[in-house]
């Protein structure tokens, strides 16, 4: 069913009369970006943020007298708590022509988690001495507002993920939503170092489901990525003679723990090199339970 | 530091459930909490639940419905004064964060592994899975968290929501676009009761007053954004929301009444 749009009861400000710079993170300055990497529950996020306003334009398309009801501020939104909080609010007050405001904001990440939106607002701050029924009067009225938001973890947190354009990227099909990095070879190496998986920015529904969005179609794909990366990962892993015959010893972290422990998770008390025969002379048989196991497009 | 609770995938929770569908909670019981099961945490943050406390949070939830009827009897009344006691109880004893709380899998561990018995009691068996799988809106113990996160006032005693029925707390846990600022969610419960009390008359119509509400929040929700306007400023549109809601309600009354 089509959603009717809402249409503001009151003159809104001229799209144009207000523009932000983008989110960076304060001290650093490095801008945010789709991903907040190394973000965590124990910190609090910090971003800042420039926002010009053309105050003459924004009163003369709402109808406002003056910029002492205007203020500029930022709510942000987690998907994973579906909290929601202030950031900073910096009146208007006194100020014509081209302005620039400083924005920032604070999110305590016990509060937080999933993907993160940040919107800027500019608000009626309150009502006006001359009343007119299509002019904002409200406090906390939204005259101009901008979303952005920001993946602060993943349904596989931890897990190296990385978003790009996979136009850009020689070897990898730009229709493809996500590929997985890695090479068998590399069982020494540590996970965080050898395995990445690669998430086509262009491929919405898959950025969504590892972003850990919630909605049915995404925790769906959520299960397809997790399935595809484990048969990647295990058919690489059982392909190799050290690792199925035990002869290699792999640190704690290291891929090839990482993997005799996933396997064992999913297939405990079963023999690698039987697995092995399984994988290869039985494969649907190997490729079910696997998908059983990973919980593939589970309710 | 806060609690880190474990955590089952949906495999193994759909397999707990697959093999406890059939059971009664006495059944049940004698299998909670469930052990060798792969319990996960968190990687990082917080102290983890181990068996003990996850043995005592346990006790405190059966002995609180063993007092309202469990494993045997489900009166409506108890079954509403479970949600609240346990609520808050949950709440308390926990110790963990919004965010902990945000993981359907840490939700579906404590249900599934640890309480199943007391949420088929209070379901009176298992018919919705989501309402032990950790569902964002149904899980018997996600939710009740989340009425005490949301709607009250650590500052303020325990009152059980105010006296507040299923179907008034839903209305406002269920829209979460509205009401995911604590603020303004516990706001709508303090401008509700104050309503109520001045006009004892609306009563009976209780729960088409919050619906009333509710509905005039959302529509203004898309201009209006509430969480830049200080408590004062939140009280007072609320009150006048709420007002107007109250005139609408007793003007649908005084419709009906002389239809009558």
């Amino acid at each position: 069913m089509k959603r009717t749009t809402a249409v503001a009861p009151f003159r809104l400000a001229a799209s144009t009369s207000v523009t932000g710079e983008s989110w960076c993170f304060t001290g650093s300055g490095e801008p945010l970006g789709d991903r907040a990497e190394h973000w965590d529950p124990d910190m609090t996020l910090r971003l800042d943020r420039r926002v010009h306003v053309d105050v003459d334009a924004v009163l003369a398309s709402t109808g406002i007298e003056s910029a002492d009801r205007l203020a500029l501020a930022v709510v942000w939104k987690s998907d994973r708590t579906r909290l929601r909080g202030p950031g900073m609010s910096v009146p208007l007050t006194g100020r014509r022509g081209e302005t620039e405001v400083s924005l920032s904001l604070d999110v305590p990440g016990h509060l937080a988690g999933g993907s993160l939106e940040l919107r800027t607002v500019l608000i009626c701050t309150g009502a006006g001495a001359e009343e007119s029924p299509i002019v904002a009067a409200r406090a906390g009225a939204v005259l101009w507002s901008e979303r952005s938001s920001v993946a602060l973890e993943g349904s596989a947190a931890r897990f190296p993920i990385t978003v790009l354009d996979f136009a850009g990227v020689p070897g990898l099909d730009d229709q493809a939503p996500w590929a997985l990095e890695w090479s068998p070879q590399d069982l020494d190496q540590p996970v965080l170092g050898a395995i990445r998986l690669l998430v086509n920015s262009a491929a919405p529904t898959a950025v969504a489901a590892i972003s850990g969005d919630d909605d049915p179609e995404s925790l769906a794909i959520a299960t397809m990525v997790r399935f595809d990366v484990a048969r990647c990962l295990i058919h690489g892993a059982l392909e190799e003679e050290g690792f199925v015959d035990g002869s290699r010893h792999f640190e704690v972290d290291s891929v090839g723990r990482m993997l005799r422990e996933l396997i064992e998770r999913y297939w405990p008390g079963v023999a690698l090199d039987l697995l092995s025969r399984r994988q290869s002379e039985t494969p649907h048989r190997f490729e079910s339970e696997l998908q059983a196991k990973t919980g593939l497009l589970a309710a | 530091m806060s609690v880190l609770l474990p955590r089952l995938g949906r495999p193994e929770v759909d397999a707990l459930l697959d093999r406890f569908a059939e059971l009664g909670p006495e059944e049940i019981a004698a299998s909670m909490p469930v052990e060798a099961t792969p319990f996960t945490y968190a990687p990082v943050g917080g102290a983890r639940a181990r068996t003990q406390f996850m043995l005592d949070l346990r006790r405190e939830v059966v002995a609180l419905a063993s007092e309202l009827g469990y494993p045997g009897s489900r009166e409506q009344r108890s079954l509403h004064a479970f949600d609240s006691d346990c609520a808050y109880l949950l709440h308390q004893q926990l110790g963990i964060t919004p965010h902990e709380a945000g993981h359907r899998e840490a939700w579906a561990c404590l249900t599934t592994a640890h309480l199943l018995d007391v949420a088929v009691w209070r379901w009176d068996g298992i018919t919705d899975r989501n309402r032990v799988n950790g569902d964002v809106n149904r899980d018997t113990f996600r939710r009740l968290w989340w009425r005490a996160e949301m709607l009250h006032d650590p500052a303020q005693q325990w009152d059980g929501f105010g006296g507040l029925g299923e179907d008034e707390i839903v209305a406002i846990m269920e829209r979460p676009g509205v009401t995911g600022n604590p603020e303004v969610a516990r706001a709508i419960v303090r401008v509700f009761r104050a309503q109520l009390d001045d006009a004892p008359a609306l009563l009976p119509v209780r729960m088409h007053l919050m619906r009333d509400a509710m509905k005039r929040l959302t529509r203004l929700t898309p201009f209006l954004s509430l969480d830049v306007v200080g408590p004062s400023e939140i009280h007072v549109l609320i009150e006048a929301l709420m007002q107007d809601a109250a005139d609408a309600v007793a003007r649908e009354q005084v419709a009906l009444g002389s239809h009558d």
